[in-house]
């Protein structure tokens, strides 16, 4: 157990440098430092012409942004606030990251959570149905729509959705626009939970495509592993109907691979978003690090990267804790290793 | 090889082969010809031809225009055949740049194992942890989208499988017969890396280029579709179906058919795959 968490924190500690000093030099190091960019600005943060600010009075902000001092200086400023929780302040809008932060992180959650119950129990009984009729129709069948979503990119099914039921010269069906509607407060609160319902329909059905699919093509292929062992030629050569040894003891040794993949989908919390949020007009945390790179946002762009790389990092976590919970077999220690 | 195809791995890969035609042929399909009389290229507009006086903005499709146009009159269906080239093309040179790499890392971890393969294996881990998409548009977006920063950006983790493949194969070969037997007849450790163990080890890498491909092509798209990726006068699925975006309520066609496109090209290779898959692999034969 704690050889386990010793590695973990290890490779937690080195992903999450890794990849906050990627992402720092490679933003300090570009033409025009972000200090120079956010002096650019006016107040309501819009790009001007020209800086209209005196020398003097950029050294000056230059001392107060630490930008005089060295990059790995800099750099360990960065670290002792992120500690703090402090991810400074938006460039565009003026305002702490962290505020930003806590409006968007709500919307995101709700579309990866839905994304990973749909997978749950929408994948895995798809995947357990395609592989106990497995070489026959319905397997060929669920086999090819499944590869099918799969290789599907979810801005062509967003796009397509959009097209046809969003209001152009086709079905008018589904809002295409944000969360909710703009007369929201004056509906009665069963209109707000249809309204809301409605609003998320398309996206969240884009958010869940890529992982449902995923999830039940694993389950099918980890359930047809199972069937090949000799434990279930064990248990039907004993008189066990075929059923229950599907049931009973394949589906249960089958779920083990598949449950840990659930962990993996943490990351597409964020990471899958971008495209789905861009497309609808979500504000979660996808627009945000869409709208970070067009304003060359650099407070709010290193946020988004820390917070993906917790994500992931808390995916792996999650998959570990669940590979220990579902196969008693496994302690930590073992997956430690992996 | 066809013999042992089932039908699905037989009509995708018509279908695929269908697309390396339009690819290679694109400028005979479709692009900008002088005389009317000749008969090649096909369809006499380019990707970029749009004459502002003449060209209708985002008209339906008709025998024309077989695809209809975009916002400023060109052509869809010539984007259409010269995005399919772009695309491709790039994937491929990306395809082939991972497996250069990704075989040779992975050979060297196999083959000299201990400490250094320790240490590969935990970068490799810290780099798959990446948030890729994300790290990949960041650069993009700072750098400007050229194709050469476009190729290091989807070469950066894309060399990650193959490298995990190859190390697997070579740790499973490793102390077999036909290798040790090379190492006491005196074989350098080159001539056993490739004459010996990097031909044993290709099934898994060859299994896993459509995949590769058919994914470097839905990330590209992305990446242009939101405006970071491929040049953007350069005919892309990306660019393609960003103006769908803007344009959905009005042109259907430019949805539908870039949209179509990519999802046959994409569905072809990952079918194309799996009956390659199947055939290779015995164990998952029915």
């Amino acid at each position: 157990m704690r050889a386990y968490f010793i590695r973990r924190l290890v490779l937690l500690v080195f992903t999450l440098f890794g990849i906050t000093v990627i992402s720092f030099v490679m933003l300090q190091l570009t033409p025009g430092s972000p200090l120079e960019l956010k002096m650019q600005r006016d107040n309501r943060g819009a790009l001007g012409e020209q800086s209209a600010i005196s020398e003097e009075a950029m050294e000056n902000l230059k001392r107060l942004y630490h930008f005089d001092k060295p990059i790995h200086v800099r750099y360990g400023l960065w670290l002792n606030d992120l500690i703090h929780l402090d991810f400074g302040k938006s460039f565009a809008e003026h305002r702490p990251v962290l505020d930003m932060l806590k409006e968007r992180i709500p919307v995101s959650i709700a579309f990866g959570l839905t994304s990973i119950l749909v997978a749950l129990f929408i994948g895995i009984p798809l995947g357990m149905i395609a592989a106990a009729y497995q070489g026959r129709f319905i397997d060929y069948c669920v086999s090819v729509i499944l590869i099918a979503l799969y290789s599907t990119p979810v801005y062509v099914v967003a796009l397509v959705l959009l097209t046809f039921l969003g209001g152009g010269d086709f079905l008018d069906l589904f809002p295409i626009y944000g969360l909710k509607s703009d007369d929201y407060e004056t509906l009665s609160w069963a209109g707000q939970i249809w309204d809301r319902a409605h609003h998320f329909f398309l996206p969240g059905l884009c958010y869940c495509l890529g992982g449902l699919a995923f999830i039940a093509q694993q389950q099918r292929s980890s359930l047809l592993d199972c069937m090949r062992q000799d434990y279930i030629r064990t248990a039907l050569s004993k008189g066990l109907s075929e059923r229950s040894a599907f049931l009973k003891h394949a589906f249960r040794n089958s779920l083990i691979p598949t449950v840990t993949l659930l962990g993996g989908m943490i990351p597409g919390i964020l990471g899958g978003g971008i495209i789905i949020e861009r497309i609808f007009s979500i504000p979660g945390l996808g627009l945000l690090s869409y709208e970070g790179l067009l304003n060359r946002d650099y407070p709010v762009i290193m946020a988004n990267f820390t917070i993906s790389s917790f994500l992931v990092l808390l995916g792996i976590f999650i998959a570990d804790f669940l590979y220990v919970v579902v196969d008693p077999r496994i302690t930590f220690d073992e997956r430690g290793e992996g | 090889m066809w013999r042992r195809l089932s039908w699905v791995g037989r009509v995708s890969g018509i279908l695929l082969a269908l697309f390396v035609f339009m690819a290679l042929f694109a400028p005979w399909i479709a692009g900008d010809s002088k005389n009317p009389e000749d008969w090649l290229p096909l369809i006499k507009f380019g990707p970029e031809s749009a004459d502002i006086f003449t060209s209708p903005f985002l008209a339906a499709p008709d025998s024309a225009h077989l695809f209809g146009t975009d916002y400023i009159g060109r052509d869809v269906f010539a984007r259409v055949v010269h995005a399919t080239k772009n695309s491709l093309l790039f994937s491929v040179a990306v395809m082939i740049a991972s497996v250069i790499i990704g075989t040779l890392v992975g050979a060297v971890m196999g083959f000299f194992a201990g400490r250094l393969d320790m240490i590969l294996s935990r970068i490799i881990e810290v780099i798959s942890n990446f948030p890729i998409f994300l790290l990949q548009l960041t650069f993009l977006a700072i750098f400007g989208s050229n194709y050469f920063i476009l190729f290091f950006v989807m070469i950066f983790s894309n060399w990650i499988s193959y490298a995990r493949y190859t190390r697997a194969e070579f740790f499973r070969l490793r102390n077999l017969e036909f290798v040790q037997a090379a190492r006491v007849l005196g074989s350098s450790r080159s001539r056993i890396i490739f004459r010996h163990l990097l031909p044993n080890s290709l099934t898994p890498i060859l299994v896993l280029i459509p995949f590769d491909l058919a994914s470097t092509i839905i990330g590209l798209g992305g990446l242009s579709f939101l405006g970071f990726g491929e040049p953007i006068h350069v005919a892309s699925f990306g660019e393609l179906l960003n103006q769908a975006r803007e344009h959905f309520q009005r042109a259907w066609w430019l949805a539908v058919f870039p949209g179509g496109a990519l999802f046959l090209l994409t569905l072809s290779l990952a079918l194309f795959g799996a009956a390659v898959r199947d055939m290779l692999d015995p164990r998952l034969g029915k």
